[in-house]
């Protein structure tokens, strides 16, 4: 039986960068964990988040974080699709075009939740 | 000494759907699943189908699943299991009779990796030699037996069948690495391909089931090193 390579590109860029987005996760998380609930005085409170994130900086980082946490995740989640389910192209399209819109709109939420905050 | 073995049992040409049979084998000490088989077939049920060939653990013909692992039947020896014992075909593949497999698809695999040296763009009159230490470089990749217990036990090739699977990688990495083969870019195509290298999750359970303790993810790893310092 003929081997079926399958649609569209191999996956070498986007295996390259979940492991890249990975590697970035793993200081990005442990920084959060410890600037959130080691840094701060006694317990996290809205105000004490409110004003780090109105900073300049920590509205970049915090982007940035966001950005890395949606690629890693939504593409694992388009890894297992690929596995099991998203064989047949159109049912490969749709579901792509899920996990996209899905991406996005996590994207635009946390884009409209840390933007507005102000010094 | 008299052990049970209760067998995978199906016939595509009658109704009934797949069972299992128990067998009561008078085994000797030094027997291999594969003699206790045998036995079965020549001496209690002639229906009984599955594989077998060299009788060695060469030939690959009779991987089966043993006691819910992936093993030659020739090399496994009764002793060294406890109570009655199970015998399965190999799972993700499509059982066509018993313990007999539908191997089309794994082969079709294998074949698409080019599974020989592609030496000839640089023609020559004389021998390719190779030193003894690019030689040994391809120790832990020459020596598949292309049973297919790696791929049949790989969780990526039973959620997708049409994924490569560790056993046509490993072979492909048998000839990529060799400091004669000019073919990785011919080969390329298909490695780098949606149902190439990428779809391997270094689950490691191809390097459980090999009976010749080789290591497929370590050579998958190896292939996507090299895939991707070529390409960037």
């Amino acid at each position: 039986m003929k081997f079926d390579r399958g649609h569209g590109s191999g996956g070498l860029n986007w295996w390259l960068m979940q492991r890249v987005t990975g590697i970035l996760l793993l200081p990005a998380f442990l920084a959060h964990y410890i600037v959130t609930h080691i840094g701060t005085e006694h317990f996290v409170t809205y105000e004490k988040v409110a004003e780090r994130v109105a900073t300049p900086t920590w509205k970049f980082v915090n982007i940035f974080f966001l950005s890395l946490v949606i690629l890693h995740g939504l593409y694992g989640v388009w890894s297992v699709l690929l596995d099991g389910w998203a064989r047949k192209p159109v049912l490969r399209i749709t579901l792509y075009s899920i996990v996209v819109t899905v991406g996005l709109a996590l994207f635009v939420l946390g884009l409209v939740t840390i933007l507005p905050f102000k010094a | 000494m008299e052990r049970q073995f209760k067998v995978f049992r199906y016939d595509p040409e009658s109704s009934k759907k797949p069972y299992f049979q128990t067998y009561t084998v008078d085994v000797q000490k030094s027997w291999t699943i594969l003699d206790a088989l045998n036995a079965i077939k020549w001496e209690q049920d002639g229906s009984l189908s599955y594989r077998r060939s060299c009788r060695h653990g060469i030939c690959g013909s009779c991987a089966m699943k043993i006691n819910g692992k992936n093993e030659l039947a020739c090399e496994l020896q009764v002793f060294t299991l406890k109570g009655v014992i199970k015998v399965e075909p190999l799972p993700g593949f499509e059982v066509l009779r018993d313990l007999v497999t539908d191997m089309d698809r794994f082969f079709g695999h294998i074949e698409a990796v080019k599974p020989w040296l592609i030496a000839g763009l640089s023609p020559t009159d004389k021998e390719r030699l190779q030193s003894p230490e690019d030689r040994k470089k391809l120790d832990g990749l020459y020596e598949c037996i292309l049973c297919g217990a790696c791929t049949s036990s790989c969780p990526s090739y039973w959620s997708n069948d049409d994924f490569l699977g560790p056993a046509a990688l490993l072979k492909a990495a048998r000839y990529c690495f060799d400091t004669r083969d000019e073919g990785f870019h011919e080969r390329m195509d298909v490695l780098n391909s949606r149902n190439g290298l990428w779809r391997c999750h270094t689950i490691f359970n191809c390097v459980e089931a090999c009976p010749k303790d080789l290591n497929p993810t370590e050579a998958i790893v190896r292939l996507r090193a090299r895939l991707a310092a070529e390409k960037i």
